[in-house]
Parts: structure tokens; sequence; C-alpha cells
């Protein structure tokens, strides 16, 4: 079973008649755990969408998404949310950190709905996890370098320890040697087991993917494995991550 | 962290929304106050000036005929030579009535005078209190103060063709008249007034009186002395002379509804101002809101997010509104004097102005919080 798959989506906005625009056309994917997948194509392609639609944050016109075998779409918004929350992180693009939170707190965003001790802790692990001391942790993102910000987004889409990451042209607003950080902690995430999904108009920001999915005018143009690469890292994770299925979602 | 850090660490950020929604608020409950204060005040002060409307309280023996009137009561029996009276034992009873509740007890005796072969209408009584319970009352010269002065209504002064400080001769005695009492328009011009002892002497008629005037305190004690009274006189007719605590309600009535108006009013433009202000403030914050639902925020965790905003500032708007309005409600009377008003601030106020703080912020930011709860996911990834 892939851990992320989508079946026959279609995604039109402004309704289905004739002012419609169709974004996505009947597209098929299947993504296992431990891939590195660049989505890549020009603006308007149907890129982000394609994204928004595998990242659980938007209903497509027809087709499904099973993130772990589970049919995402067909599960309220409420348990959306905790499907979001327990499968995926998200990098977007610009980072996108709260301002007027510091490091730590913009890391424990998705845990401050939790009534759980240990938060701090597990936010703070996260931030060391990606090279953050507890000291940086404390400052606003203004405070911080680009990299560090983009470190400190990592940390965020990590701390719940989630089996998928979804990111949003992440470097985009970065300068290279700070996006290729950003791409190497990424790779990382993918050889730890995760399955990373990336969309990027870039070239350069696919160097290290396994895998790079070429959208055009919404249908998938091409589907193309670096396989070598990925043979050679899959025989190099040493600690792969358990996706541990959220049982109130399968029992649905 | 938790939901409420966030919210709070979102309106040091947006300071200037912040603080506009907390000035509509503030107004909102400022005026609330001042106007409900007003509105306590003034009602206090009124109560407080009723003993200068008169007579509440009318208490008379039961009447079976009818004569002599005087004050709405009729002293029956006259023509028949069978009057009946009140006596000191009912005075007495009045008299012991709750202090904080009577200001004024005045037994009254009324008996037929003839001067100068001319019947007139005699009223014997405490006239210095008279005096100060009836405020319309003004004298030319002054009270009477011996026992042979004597103090005459406009009409029979006119009709007697006689002046302050000439003597007169009242049932076969010489008086004097030590002052003339001022058009009244009632009853009051038609009499010779003297003091009770000395009409007493007079008539020859001790300790038994025609009614008894009684002052309240406040206008909410005459029904309840009315019941008392009653039942402890059952051997008199009380009656409740309601014009002057009818007037005085419609007074306070109509300054309350007025008032009410214009707080209601200025409560409505602060909600459009906080519901407009908040809808600004979730727009701005589209891609944020965006990010929460993204990372696994449900729509009651956002809509928290924006009624812990409003509830949070809805706090400072009800401890600035209260202490604005108090403070505009207690410089009120020293502003305008003329009002002759006594600042009255009652702690409920305290409570109704928090309330009004809280359900107006709230109220206002349902429909925005509603709004940002209902903003997708996907806003996180589009470019805003």
């Amino acid at each position: 079973m892939a851990l992320l798959e989508i079946k026959g989506i279609n995604k039109v906005y402004g309704g289905q008649g004739p002012g419609g625009v169709t974004a996505l056309h009947a597209v098929d994917l299947r993504i296992e755990a431990g891939e590195y997948v660049a989505v890549m194509g020009p603006s308007g392609s149907g890129k982000t969408t394609l994204l928004s639609i595998l990242g659980a944050m938007s209903t497509p016109s027809a087709g499904s998404l099973l993130i772990d075998g589970i049919d995402v779409y067909g599960l309220s918004q409420e348990r959306q949310a905790d499907l979001r929350r327990e499968y995926l992180g998200f990098v977007f693009q610009g980072l996108e950190l709260v301002p007027y939170l510091t490091a730590l707190e913009n890391v424990m965003l998705p845990l401050a709905i939790l009534k759980e001790k240990g938060k701090p802790e597990r936010a703070l692990e996260s931030l060391e996890r990606v090279g953050i001391d507890e000291r940086k942790a404390r400052r606003v993102p203004a405070e911080l370098s680009g990299g560090e910000q983009g470190r400190v987004a990592i940390a965020r889409a990590i701390v719940n320890d989630p089996p998928i990451i979804m990111a949003d042209e992440p470097v985009g607003s970065l300068d290279s040697a700070t996006g290729r950080q950003i791409l190497d902690l990424l790779r990382e995430l993918a050889d730890e087991g995760r399955a990373v999904v990336m969309v990027t108009h870039n070239p350069e920001s696919t160097e290290d993917v396994d895998r790079i999915i070429r959208i055009r005018d919404g249908r998938v143009e091409q589907d193309s494995r670096q396989d070598a690469r990925q043979d050679a890292r899959q025989d190099a994770r040493l600690l792969p991550v358990e996706v541990q299925p959220m049982a109130s979602l399968h029992t649905r | 962290m938790t939901l409420r850090d966030i919210a709070f660490g979102n309106l040091r950020r947006r300071k200037g929304k912040a603080l506009l929604i907390t000035i509509g608020l503030t107004t909102a409950v400022a005026a609330f106050v001042l106007v409900l204060t007003l509105i306590l005040s003034l009602r206090h002060s009124m109560d407080e000036q009723l003993s200068s409307y008169g007579a509440n309280l009318l208490v008379t023996p039961p009447q079976s005929d009818v004569t002599l009137s005087y004050g709405g009561a009729t002293i029956e029996g006259a023509a028949s030579g069978e009057v009946s009276y009140l006596g000191d034992a009912q005075l007495q009873t009045i008299r012991s009535l709750p202090p904080d509740q009577v200001v004024g007890v005045l037994p009254i005796l009324l008996a037929p005078l003839e001067v100068e072969g001319r019947q007139f209408l005699g009223l014997g009584t405490d006239l210095a209190q008279a005096e100060q319970r009836k405020a319309w009352w003004k004298v030319e010269g002054r009270l009477p103060q011996k026992d042979n002065e004597v103090l005459l209504g406009l009409n029979v002064r006119n009709e007697l063709g006689v002046q302050t400080g000439e003597s007169i001769r009242v049932a076969g005695q010489d008086f004097v008249v030590s002052g003339v009492l001022w058009e009244t328009g009632d009853q009051e011009d038609n009499l010779i007034l003297l003091n009770l002892p000395v009409l007493q002497k007079l008539t020859g008629i001790q300790g038994r009186y025609h009614l008894i005037e009684v002052t309240a305190a406040r206008s909410d004690a005459v029904e309840p002395l009315l019941a008392q009274m009653t039942s402890e006189l059952p051997e008199a007719e009380v009656t409740a002379l309601r014009k002057s605590i009818e007037f005085t309600n419609q007074s306070n009535q109509a300054l309350a509804d007025f008032g009410l108006a214009i707080t209601a009013l200025i409560v409505i433009v602060a909600g459009f101002v906080v519901a407009t202000t908040m809808l600004m403030a979730v727009k701005e914050r589209q891609k944020e809101i965006g990010i929460f639902r993204a990372v696994g925020y449900k729509q009651r965790h956002v809509a928290s997010l924006v009624l812990m905003e409003a509830a949070a500032l809805s706090a400072v708007a009800a401890g600035l509104g209260i202490a604005l309005g108090a403070a505009g409600a207690w410089a009120t009377p020293q502003l305008a004097r003329g009002l002759s008003l006594v600042f009255v601030f009652d702690p409920l106020v305290l409570v109704y102005g928090t309330l009004l703080a809280f359900v107006l912020g709230l109220t206002a930011s349902l429909y925005p919080a509603w709004r940002a709860a209902g903003l997708e996911p996907s806003l996180a990834l589009k470019r805003i």
C-alpha cells in the first residue's frame, strides 16, 4: 500500500459549467514512504493545486486521495484537520513563520491545540535536529538569518513526526547557499523514511530528489525516477520513520 | 504555548486595530455606565426631594358625611354635629413607623372660625414643619410664633382687607396677622392657619385630629407604608396621594428612556466598529489562518483565537469604560450645579458594564470568527 495515493483527481475552479477552469485532469499518483519527489512545471500548470490536494487542504472536484489507506476527502473537516496534524508536515513558500512568535513558539504551533505535557521539550528537540540551539529558539523570525528561518520552518514541519512532508517552493526566497542547506535537510527527512513532496520550478532544486513529476496544463506530462541515486540511498537508510496509523481515522 | 498565547501575541503585533476595537468598546461601556449612573443618581436625588412635593399619605377617620374638605380629605359629620377624629393613639402609631421611611408627620385639626361675622376654615398644625414639607408655601411676613398670631390664606386676607401686623378678632379672641401665605391656587388660600396648640385651645379639642399627613422618605417606600398603616390603623382610612410619586416616576422614566436610547445608539455604532475592524484583521491574516488550518487547527480553534482576542479587549474596555463612565457621572453634578444631583454609584453598574463589554465584544466578533473559521487551509499555499 502506497503511503500517498491519488486516483483520477480532477480539479475545476469556478464550477463545472462553461466558465470553469480545469486545473487538474484525471491525475493518478502513488508515492511511497522514503520517496523524495519533486513536482515541476511552469506557472499555472497546476502544481500548487496538486500539492494542496495531496496536502488534504483542497477538496478535488473528482477522484480520491488515500493517505496510509485512508480516504481523506471522505472524512469530515474536523477529521481532515486531525489527519493533517498527524500525517503531514508543511514547509511553505516564503517559509511563513508567524512573525510575532519566537522560533520555539513557531515550532510549537501545531502542538498548541494539544492538551499534553512536554510540548516545549518536543519543539526544542525538533529545533536541535535542524541545528537551532536554545538561545536562537528564543528569537523571533526577524532576528534570525534566512537559513535559520528555513531550519525553523522544517523543525515546525517535523515536530509532530509526520510521515509525509509537503514543501512548496521551499528555497524560492533564499540565496543558493541557504537554499542548499534546506534541500539537504529535506533529503535527510526522506532518507529517514518520510515521503517528501516538493513543488519547485527550479531544476537545481531537484538534484537530490528520487523522482520528478512534470505537470503541464493540469496533466502529468512526465514521471521519472532517478533510480540509481534512490537505490543507493535506500540502502543507507538508518532510521526509517514508522507510520503510526490513526486508529480513529481508520475506523471511521 | 496555548491558543491564548497566540491570541495575545497577535494583539501585541496589531496594536492599531486592538486600540481601535478597545476605543469602540470603551466608548460603549463608558456611555452605558455614565447614563445608568446618572439615571440612578437622578432617581436618588428626586427621591431625596420627594418630601418637597408634600404628603404622600393621608390618614383620616372613616367618612360618612361631607361638609368640610382640605387636601383631598373630607371632614365628616360637621353638618350633623357628629364629628369623627383621629386620636393620639393613631398619631403615636404613625410616629413609630421606621424613620428611614417616614420623614414627616403632620397632625391637622380643622375647625370653622368666625371672623368679623364671617365663617372661615381654620387649620391647626405644626406650621414650621408644614412649611418645610410644602415647598410651594411662600410666606409674606413670617409664620406665627406666639399664641396670639395667625397666618392668613390670600383669599382670607383679601376678604378681610387686613395687612401683616394688623389685628383681627377670631372666635372672640384677638390675634395679630403675622404673615400671609402667597397664592397657592389651592385650598390653603381660603384658610386661617394657626399652630396646633393654639387652635386646640381656641376650640377646646385636645388630642384629636381630623387628618394626619405623612411624608414618605422615598417613592418606593409609599406602597409598603400604605400597607403597614392600613394594617396597623384599622379604624382609620389611609390614602396614598400618588400624584407626586407618579410625577417622579414619569420624569425618571422619560430620562431613563432618553438616556438608554442614546446609549443603545452608541452601543450599535461601537458594535459595527468592532465587527468591521475584526473583519479587516481576519482578512489581513488570511494566509496566517490558512497556515494554522494546514498544521491541523480545526475551525473551532481558529474561531477561538478570534474570540479570545475579542474577550481580552473586552476585559480591558470593561475596566476603562467603567472608570471613565463613573468619572463622568461623578463630574456631572460638579459641572452642572443647577441640576442638584447627588452622585450615587451602584456596584451593580460594575456587573452590568462588564457584561456589556463582553456581550458586545463577543457578539460583534461572532461573524468575523465565523468567517475566519471558514477559511480554507489551502490559503497557506496562495500567493497573497
